[in-house]
């Protein structure tokens, strides 16, 4: 018992920095995946042919491709293009660039899902497109999309503990350096294990409230 | 680009055995994760008694696990765990077996939708002409749920040989790992990085395909 509150104390204050690292990241790649996934929403939309073929293109490529090699190919590639940046940035990058093709295909079903009466009126009472997707298509699609989002941030979550390949410290990598010091490997991965599953319990449950309010909101 | 074509092709054999591996990874993995998602389905639904509300509780608690926490720390904790337990199963087996645990919670999900897809009165007609309820899943229940989630379960494939990878932190020498040494004995990374993201792509493209098959197949 002794040895084990030895190794709660050096493992839980280099998990709870973890946790932050891990939430920082999570929190921008998501910001920039959503920018860009509403992007590549739109572009899968519009009329010209050649922007949804780019579009599906950027969407079948960062989804066919495992993770973990395109964090490789990421950490390994921007040096070649010219691009030094750190690891925790190109960490961020590839994270959100992968997400947003999640995003994407999320948005895209979202929208695809409403009557096309929606658009029809809003052109027909003289709407610019911009304005009726951000006024009357979007506002209306949050409530079909916030479980499959949801379920993304989720994934982009778990998704981050991959970087730690690429030494950012992240809350995998901490454990890694908590193992070094205490040498119980099983406890501390069970710990981190543990404080992920937190995260992600506090993440649904409060999704589950936003979608509640949205629903009572829109009957 | 001619360069790192050359610098490829002679080690094409060493790729060939990586892809197999990680076919033989993954189709084991999904074959187990059938059988424990098939097995935690079937205990979840039934009796409202003491004992089993326990158990139902428990699996979601299971299933809540696996879908919470990343794969790559389930691997090291499946992996850690045997090694505790002074079992010493190689990497091979455990990445296997941590694969198959985490899939089998998602099988799970997979299959109780199916399940719910299943109109009441087959279960029904099949008590009334008095079935035992063994063979009532075996013959009712379970070949729908597999046909209604046939795309499911192959996207769930997908999702298997995507997470496969992450094998490689335990040296399961896999098409990912195979890369990672080449890397090392070469000192070039990006032409066998992106040979390996080729294979994957080609390997997932496909069975996307097979998904949109067997979704127009079930809506014909």
């Amino acid at each position: 018992m002794n040895e084990f509150l030895r190794i709660a104390q050096i493992t839980i204050p280099l998990l709870l920095e973890g946790v932050l690292s891990t939430l920082k990241i999570s929190v921008l790649a998501i910001l920039l995946a959503l920018i860009l996934g509403a992007f590549i929403a739109c572009l899968r939309i519009s009329r010209l042919f050649i922007c949804r073929l780019a579009a599906g293109i950027y969407i079948k490529i960062f989804r066919c491709i495992p993770f973990m090699v395109e964090v490789y190919l990421a950490y390994y590639g921007l040096p070649m293009l010219g691009i030094e940046v750190s690891a925790l940035a190109t960490g961020i990058l590839i994270l959100g660039l992968y997400t947003a093709a999640y995003i994407a295909v999320i948005l895209e079903s979202g929208l695809k899902a409403l009557p096309k009466g929606q658009s029809e009126a809003a052109y027909a009472i003289g709407m610019s497109k911009a304005k009726s997707l951000w006024r009357i298509l979007l506002p209306q699609t949050i409530g079909v999309i916030i479980p499959p989002m949801t379920g993304q941030f989720l994934q982009t979550v778990k998704d981050s503990s991959i970087l730690s390949i690429i030494t950012v410290a992240e809350m995998t990598m901490m454990t890694k350096e908590a193992i070094g010091i205490t040498f119980s490997p099983l406890i501390v991965y069970i710990c981190a294990g543990l404080f992920y599953w937190a995260i992600n319990l506090i993440i649904e449950l409060s999704a589950k409230r936003i979608e509640k309010r949205h629903r009572r909101i829109s009957i | 680009m001619k360069e790192a074509f050359n610098l490829v092709i002679p080690y094409y054999p060493l790729f060939l055995k990586g892809i197999g591996y990680t076919l033989e990874v993954s189709v084991l993995a999904i074959l187990l994760a059938v059988c424990i998602g098939t097995i935690l389905t079937v205990l979840r639904m039934g009796k409202n008694s003491l004992p089993h509300r326990i158990l139902q509780n428990i699996i979601a608690i299971y299933i809540s696990f696996v879908r919470g926490t990343p794969i790559l720390v389930q691997i090291y904790i499946i992996f850690q765990a045997f090694s505790v337990l002074g079992l010493n199963l190689s990497a091979f087996t455990s990445g296997v077996i941590a694969l198959s645990l985490n899939s089998g919670g998602f099988m799970a999900e997979i299959l109780r939708g199916g399940f719910s897809a299943i109109p009441k009165g087959h279960i029904e007609a099949a008590k009334a002409i008095g079935m035992p309820s063994h063979k009532i899943w075996t013959r009712i229940i379970l070949p729908q749920v597999f046909r209604i989630a046939a795309p499911q379960l192959t996207s769930e494939f997908i999702n298997v040989i995507k997470v496969s990878p992450m094998l490689s932190v335990l040296a399961v020498v896999e098409l990912t790992r195979t890369a990672e040494r080449l890397v090392k004995v070469t000192g070039e990374a990006i032409p066998f990085y992106i040979t390996i993201a080729i294979i994957y792509f080609i390997i997932c493209c496909l069975l996307e395909e097979l998904v949109k098959w067997q979704e127009h197949r079930r809506t014909v």
